[in-house]
């Protein structure tokens, strides 16, 4: 699964919340019975829900540009250039069939918390990351 | 290079909607967008997906078919048919975005 999805992707579900500060979002994973209402998707007026919530989903493969030579460029890239952020591995649901996981182990899970799917303009380290190289 | 010092939070369904309320306030605030304050006495943001349709008759099952194919996809939505003026539009409103019921 893509643990950085948008909520129209095949399979989408949410599996954490942007909690933290506005200045430094960090990913609260949500325990298994822990299920998003439609009243709290309400609660989010204009905003995207991918700032708000984090969506995994099918993998796109290579639907998206994220995807290079098999694999997803986007987690290594987040291994490669940003800081752990965490001491131990987060209790994320989707561990198992977690694409960044798999391809790069608990080194991705380490960042994992810091990701904003949709990157805001200010957040410059991330939208570095973020961008898949041309 | 910040060092790690914490561990990942954790959300119980008790403490879910606490913490889904603290993220819009983080989120707008990161975004510098406003949020939604005003008296929820209006109907905003809705959009029906589908099409124009002549035929009334025709245009339930048509909102109920596709619908009913979206959802396999795992979008939540539901049906919606709309008369404005002479035309009707048919199709569905994604689940979040469903206008609610207010007293004027």
């Amino acid at each position: 699964m893509c643990p950085s999805a948008q909520p129209d992707m095949e399979d989408a579900r949410i599996f954490g919340v942007v909690a933290g500060t506005p200045e430094q979002p960090r990913l609260a994973y949500l325990k298994q019975s822990a299920a998003v209402t439609d009243e709290m998707l309400e609660s989010l007026g204009d905003l995207a829900p991918t700032q708000v919530f984090r969506y995994a989903a099918r993998c796109e493969e290579s639907r998206c540009a994220q995807f290079d030579k098999g694999c997803c460029s986007l987690g290594r890239r987040i291994a490669d250039l940003l800081p752990p952020v965490t001491e131990s591995l987060p209790s994320c649901q989707i561990r198992p069939t977690c694409r960044w996981y798999v391809e790069i182990g608990a080194a991705a899970c380490l960042r994992c918390p810091q990701v904003v799917t949709m990157v805001p303009e200010g957040q410059g380290e991330l939208a570095k990351v973020a961008l898949p190289k041309t | 290079m910040l060092e790690p010092s914490t561990k990942a939070g954790l959300v119980s369904i008790r403490d879910l909607p606490k913490v889904v309320d603290d993220a819009v306030k983080a989120a707008n605030k990161r975004l510098g967008t406003v949020p939604d304050t005003a008296p929820a006495h209006n109907v905003k943001k809705w959009e029906i997906y589908g099409r124009v349709i002549r035929d009334l008759g025709q245009a339930g099952k048509f909102a109920d078919a596709v619908s009913a194919e979206v959802a396999k996809s795992g979008i939540a939505v539901s049906p919606a048919t709309l008369i404005i003026d002479k035309h009707i539009w048919c199709g569905f409103i994604e689940r979040p975005n469903i206008p609610v019921d207010r007293n004027f």
